[in-house]
C-alpha cells in the first residue's frame, strides 16, 4: 500500500512544479486515506477495463481463428515433454 | 442439412488449423524463447526470462499431463463399465466420459444424465437401467475426490466459484470447446501469475 501512495504522489509533485493547480495549493494527497487511487490512476483503471473489453470482443469475434490457436498451444504444452527426450537423443 | 455441412466445414477448418499450428509449435521448440532472450538487454533479464518460462512450462505440462492421464483412466474405466452393463458402443461412452471430465462439476452432471437416458433406452427394467449412471458416478467420485486431488495437491487448486464463472463465460464465448478449455486456461493463468511477481496477487486470488 505504501508503494502505491509513493508512486502516485511523485507525479503530482512534478506537475505542481510546472503548472500549479488547486491540488498543489491545498497540499491534498493524490491518494485518499483509504489508499484508493484518484485522477490519472482512475483513468488508467478505466483504460485497462476498456482494453479488457476490447480483448474479449476480439476473442468472441475471432473465435474461429483464436480457438484452434489456443487449442494448439495447450496441446503443444501437453506434447512437448513427450517429444523432448527423443529429440535430445537425436542431437546428442 | 446445409447447417450440418457448414458446421462440418467449420470443424474441419478448425481441426486443420489446430494441427498446422501445433506442428509448427512443436517444430519450433524453444525458438521463440531464444529470440526473446536475444532481444532482452541485460544478462539478469535474460536469465530471469529463461527461469520463469521453464518453471511455467514445467508446471503447466505437469498439470495438463496429470489431468489428461486421469481423464483417460476415467474414460477407459467408463468404457469397461458400459461394456459390462451391455450398453452399445462402449468406446463412444468412454470418449464422452474422457471429454466431460475436463469440465468440472457440470461435466459429470451432464454425464450422469446422459448415462441415465442411455440406460433407460437400453434396459427393460429400472435397476439395470440405472446401473450405467451409478457406475459412472462411482468412477467419477473415486477419481475426482481421491486420486486427482492427491496427485495435484493444493498447488493447483482453483477457487470453485471462479471455476464455475470461467466455465459459464467460456461456454458463452466459444461454446463446447470453450467449456472444455475453460479450466485448463484458468489453471494456466494461475500458474503464470504465480511465477510473475507483479501478477502474484491475482494468482493468489484464483487459488482455492
Amino acid at each position: 500500500m505504501a508503494r502505491i501512495v509513493q508512486s502516485h504522489v511523485e507525479p503530482a509533485e512534478s506537475t505542481s512544479a510546472e503548472e500549479p493547480d488547486a491540488r498543489s495549493i491545498s497540499n491534498e494527497p493524490v491518494v485518499s486515506e483509504q489508499g484508493m487511487p484518484r485522477g490519472a490512476d482512475i483513468r488508467g483503471v478505466f483504460q485497462g477495463g476498456l482494453f479488457m473489453l476490447a480483448l474479449l470482443a476480439a476473442l468472441y469475434a475471432g473465435r474461429e481463428i483464436v480457438l484452434p490457436i489456443v487449442l494448439a498451444i495447450i496441446l503443444n504444452l501437453l506434447l512437448q515433454p513427450a517429444l523432448r527426450p527423443p529429440l535430445e537423443l537425436t542431437f546428442c | 442439412m446445409l447447417t450440418v455441412f457448414s458446421n462440418t466445414r467449420a470443424f474441419a477448418a478448425g481441426f486443420l488449423e489446430t494441427i498446422l499450428v501445433l506442428f509448427f509449435l512443436l517444430l519450433s521448440d524453444d525458438t521463440l524463447l531464444r529470440r526473446l532472450v536475444e532481444v532482452l538487454p541485460r544478462f539478469g533479464d535474460k536469465r530471469q526470462a529463461i527461469e520463469i518460462s521453464q518453471h511455467i512450462e514445467h508446471d503447466i505440462s505437469a498439470y495438463l499431463i496429470t489431468i489428461t492421464i486421469m481423464n483417460a483412466a476415467v474414460g477407459i474405466a467408463t468404457a469397461l463399465a458400459m461394456w459390462l452393463c451391455g450398453l452399445g458402443d462402449p468406446v463412444l461412452w468412454g470418449a464422452v466420459a474422457f471429454l466431460l471430465n475436463y469440465i468440472p462439476i457440470l461435466g459429470p452432471m451432464i454425464g450422469v444424465v446422459m448415462f441415465t437416458l442411455a440406460g433407460l433406452l437400453t434396459a427393460k427394467t429400472l435397476w439395470p437401467a440405472l446401473l450405467p449412471a451409478g457406475l459412472y458416478l462411482l468412477i467419477h467420485l473415486a477419481e475426482g475426490e481421491t486420486i486427482t486431488p492427491m496427485l495435484l495437491a493444493r498447488r493447483f487448486t482453483l477457487n470453485p466459484l471462479l471455476v464455475i464463472v470461467a466455465l459459464i463465460f467460456w461456454y458463452w464465448m466459444w461454446g463446447v470447446p470453450g467449456a472444455i478449455l475453460a479450466v485448463p486456461m484458468l489453471a494456466i493463468t494461475k500458474i503464470i501469475c504465480d511465477w510473475i511477481r507483479m501478477l502474484a496477487p491475482f494468482g493468489h486470488f484464483l487459488e482455492g
